[in-house]
């Protein structure tokens, strides 16, 4: 599937800006941020629910919008779409609910019947056929959505918030379970989530988006290690964001013109103002002992120390900044105690490209 | 410490240690009936004023002079009977199809579609309720009698016709006036529908694979069924009951029709006590039935599911969206404005039949009811002052039986809500005669005082006040209450500086609402007033019964009555709308 210069736009608000995206077949893409950043927007465009202001959509190289040309209806792109409120048809029983597109594509009556059973059996749903969405749990409800979503075996499903309306401990089930029915059947996935947990244990890759922009696009583990722009840095997880100066191709003068190394290319000279981010787990808090030999030292204030039975919390001034860190248990470090904090080189990623 | 666990008090050391057997049972019922006072009390006030009465009414029908009987029944199995049953069915019917018909299809318009201007539409289609049915039916009557009507003349001059093409003096004359006045009804239910429907539902469809009209077909339709239903079953319940289209359109076409008759055989001398008191035991139960079907309808629909997401795509109606346009304009044009222009146009004429110019139109009818007519002046104060205090009164009466229900788990509250809730489905004419048959003698003869028109005015409005302050108060929190007894406020102040504040909005809108029922109120009135306690409906509808030389002072008053009322009438009806 293939998203190009992708725009909508509102009145005078821009809801989508130039998206470009391409999702591999069978791929579990994550759309990722914040309440309004025009992710579900995108999700609805690609289902055909929303006409894109601007821009072209491809699926397996057949055109399904695009400035100009017809716009395919939804009805005619072989998709399938979970929604958040589940959108289960509640006149119907869950076996017509699942039957319902397969209708629509004109299916015999006996392959249909198998087709229900093998999508319900999937979802673990056998035997409710005769209910009425009222009698089940939203659980079962979203099942049901899912079941309905893959009887047509269709070429891309899209998930529009599909777990947010459960509660947490089903939410983390339902994650797994998920991923794992989309990995057996193999289906291309658009996911849109604004729960970054939720998008890293589900996804192949993750889009991060922020006011309608594309910010950052890789798999979970390279988003999480090296956010490229400060808004993904905080939006994934916690993030100490550190400004700092270059002095050298390896060395930043940081808050209290106190020095760190790092690791990794930056293409700025020394002089260049930089951004350095580290997570609070990532660093280590020790006893401030001026015969330390150990390089990438801090030197700070506990501000705070909050115990929280697996880990401790603190927030430790440097300076004028606050970093904040979380480590074991172990030693305790009481407030207002002066503290060595030792950031790993290859822990910290440059975010240069936001700081001209 | 062990000495204390072997003390275990028996039975018998408990009877013998406490108080005597009998004495504590009686006070357990004190407690017990003290606790309960809050349902008991308002269910005491609302048997005396809703069940006594109506129950006599019922009961009354089962006796003549000489005893118990059934021959009012039997002689209202006559053809007159018959005639004026298959009239008000017809009636009913009629009006329901074309007002549900016309209700759904413009609340889809103006709630699913990219129809133009659908905002500006939304507040015309509610604009009849500005309009008191009398006032409509006689508008009408302006507008489209055989050859002096309005608007038949104007057509006739524009198409050269040599006959007038509309009489509204006939059956479906009495449905084009009901329907177009009660469509809003029904318009505002299937809006409410259309608006609270996830409308995910209908994009679920789509994604799997079927069409925009299959969507509608199988989804969209089946979805908003209950609400059309619902909305059929309401109009049908009002246009069997009104009394205002069958008692002016209805007379001068001959055609009786229940309520019309139930008052016609009070009014005439000697009163036809049985025929009225048995029609009106008829016509309640058909309304009750109907209200009570309506309601299940209601209750049992799980289908709506609400969601606070605002629908950013309509329905696109492509090239048919200006014709849908042109279609709600002209719609619009002759159900809902014109009877405003014959209206106000009756009220600027000489005379009734004038044809209106710029050189002779005239205010001198706005001057007469003032200045001349005998009562009009004392009607409308009467009008007004009967207007506040039932208002008033329901107000706060209503909001404190809405606590009781809703806050309180006290055994009963549950009738005490119905209680509330059934006058809906008494009609005016039928709360006029059961408090006609009640209190013209002693102990309470009310007959011939102000009173008796309070009386059926806070009877009639009960279920409205009452579902503004239990909507309202469903809107706050329990909490916030919990909250503030927690911090040891006591009950009253809770009520006064918590509940009131909170819920004052919606009962305010309560208060409107049955202010201006109580203004337009007519069939009760009519058969409950006196002289000196005339109301400014009975001041139009007698001007009516005068004949043709008084119709264009009542266009005056009507005019006036309708301007006064109309704004807030439009708002009340908006706001219920949004609050859902």
């Amino acid at each position: 599937m293939e998203l190009k210069n992708l725009r909508k736009v509102y009145g005078k608000t821009v809801a989508v800006d130039r998206v470009d995206l391409e999702i591999g077949k069978g791929e579990f893409m994550t759309l990722l941020g914040p309440s309004g950043c025009g992710k579900t927007t995108t999700l609805r465009m690609i289902a055909g629910l929303i006409e894109p202001t601007d821009g072209e959509i491809r699926v397996g190289g057949k055109l399904l919008s695009s400035p100009g040309a017809k716009v395919v209806p939804p009805e005619k792109r072989n998709m399938g779409m979970v929604f958040q409120s589940f959108a289960v048809w509640p006149h119907m029983t869950v076996f017509e609910n699942v039957a319902f597109p397969l209708h629509n594509v004109r299916m015999a009556k006996d392959a249909i019947r198998t087709r229900v059973h093998a999508a319900l059996q999937q979802v673990k749903l056998a035997g409710l056929e005769a209910r009425y969405p009222s009698d089940l749990s939203g659980g079962q409800q979203q099942r049901v959505a899912l079941a309905r979503a893959m009887a047509v075996e269709p070429d891309v499903l899209l998930f529009d918030e599909p777990l947010s309306n459960l509660d947490a401990k089903l939410r983390e089930e339902m994650r797994f379970e998920l991923k794992e029915i989309q990995r057996r059947i193999g289906v291309t996935s658009v996911y849109v989530t604004h729960d970054q947990a939720e998008a890293m244990a589900i996804s192949d890759r993750i889009v991060v988006m922020s006011n309608g922009r594309i910010k950052q696009i890789g798999k979970p583990s390279e988003i999480y290690d090296n956010p490229r722009d400060p808004f993904t840095a905080e939006f994934i997880g916690l993030a100490n964001l550190l400004p700092g100066k270059l002095t050298g191709e390896r060395t930043v003068v940081v808050a209290d013109q106190q020095r760190l190394e790092i690791e990794g290319c930056v293409a700025a000279g020394a002089g260049a103002e930089v951004l350095l981010s580290i997570r609070p787990h990532h660093i280590k808090i020790e006893s401030n002992r001026e015969d330390s030999a150990k390089s990438n030292r801090l030197i700070g204030i506990v501000e705070k120390a909050a115990y929280l039975g697996d880990r401790v919390d603190y927030r430790v001034m440097i300076g004028e900044r606050v970093l904040r860190v979380q480590t074991e248990p172990g030693e305790f470090h009481a407030e207002g105690t002066k503290v060595a904090l030792l950031l790993p080189p290859d822990k910290i990623s440059v975010i240069s490209a936001l700081l001209q | 410490m062990a000495e204390r666990a072997n003390r275990t008090v028996s039975p018998e050391e408990w009877s013998h240690n406490g108080l005597p057997f009998t004495r504590r049972a009686l006070e357990a019922v004190c407690l017990r009936v003290s606790r309960g006072l809050p349902v008991t009390l308002p269910l005491l006030v609302l048997a005396a004023l809703v069940l006594y009465p109506v129950a006599g009414l019922v009961a009354s029908s089962f006796f003549d002079d000489k005893g118990l009987t059934l021959a009012n029944y039997r002689e209202v199995l006559s053809p007159r009977f018959l005639n004026i049953m298959v009239n008000t069915v017809t009636l009913g019917i009629g009006a329901a199809v074309l007002a549900t018909a016309a209700g759904t299809i413009f609340a889809w318009l103006c709630v699913c579609t990219d129809l133009p201007f659908r905002k500006t539409f939304t507040i015309l289609h509610i604009a009849p309720y500005g309009l008191p049915t009398i006032a409509a039916a006689l508008a009408w009557i302006f507008l489209l009698t055989p050859k002096a009507g309005l608007f038949n003349r104007f057509l006739m001059w524009l198409f050269g016709l040599e006959s007038a093409p509309f009489n509204i003096l006939s059956m479906p004359g009495m449905i084009w006036a009901l329907s177009v006045h009660l469509y809003p009804w029904a318009f505002l239910l299937t809006v409410a529908a259309f608006a609270t429907m996830d409308r995910s539902l209908e994009d679920a469809a789509r994604m799997s694979g079927a069409s925009e009209f299959k969507t509608f077909r199988k989804i969209t339709v089946p979805l908003v069924a209950p609400s059309i239903a619902a909305a059929f079953i309401l109009v049908f319940a009002i246009s069997i009951e009104q009394f205002s289209i069958g008692g002016t359109i209805g007379v001068l076409a001959r055609i009786p029709i229940l309520p019309v008759e139930i008052y016609r055989s009070i009014a005439v001398y000697p009163p036809e006590w049985g025929f009225a008191t048995t029609l009106s035991v008829v016509l309640l139960l058909v309304t009750s039935l109907l209200i009570y079907a309506q309601n299940k309808i209601l209750a049992g629909k799980s289908f709506v599911t609400v969601t606070g997401r605002e629908t950013t795509d309509r329905t696109s109606l492509g090239k048919w969206r200006w014709v849908a346009f042109a279609a709600s304009s002209i719609f619009v044009s002759f159900a809902v404005l014109l009877p405003y222009v014959g209206m106000i146009m009756v009220s600027l004429s000489p005379v009734l039949g004038a044809d209106l110019t710029l050189n002779n139109f005239t205010f001198k009818h706005y001057v007469y009811i003032f200045t001349e007519h005998p009562f009009v002046f004392r009607a409308i104060r009467n009008s007004f002052l009967l207007a506040f205090c039932a208002a008033t009164l329901l107000a706060v009466f209503t909001l404190a039986v809405a606590v009781v229900v809703k806050r309180t788990q006290i055994a009963g509250r549950g009738v005490l809500g119905y209680m509330a809730r059934w006058p809906v489905a008494i009609p005016g004419s039928v709360i006029a005669v059961s408090l006609l048959y009640t209190y013209i003698r002693p102990p309470l003869q009310l007959i011939g005082t102000i009173w008796i028109l309070l009386l059926a005015y806070v009877i009639r409005n009960l279920p409205y006040a009452y579902s503004a302050a239990y909507a309202g108060l469903s809107r706050v929190d329990p909490s916030l209450e919990e909250a503030a007894r927690i911090h040891r406020t006591p009950p009253r102040r809770t009520f006064l500086r918590i509940i009131v504040p909170l819920t004052i909005p919606s009962v305010a809108a309560g208060w409107m609402i049955v202010f201006i029922n109580s203004l337009r109120e007519l069939p009760a009135s009519l058969l409950l007033f006196s002289s000196t306690n005339e109301t400014i409906s009975v001041a139009i509808y007698e001007m009516f019964e005068e004949g043709a030389f008084q119709l264009p002072n009542a266009a005056a008053l009507m005019t006036l009555i309708s301007l006064a009322t109309l704004v807030p009438a439009i708002i009340i009806r908006l706001r219920a709308r949004d609050a859902g």
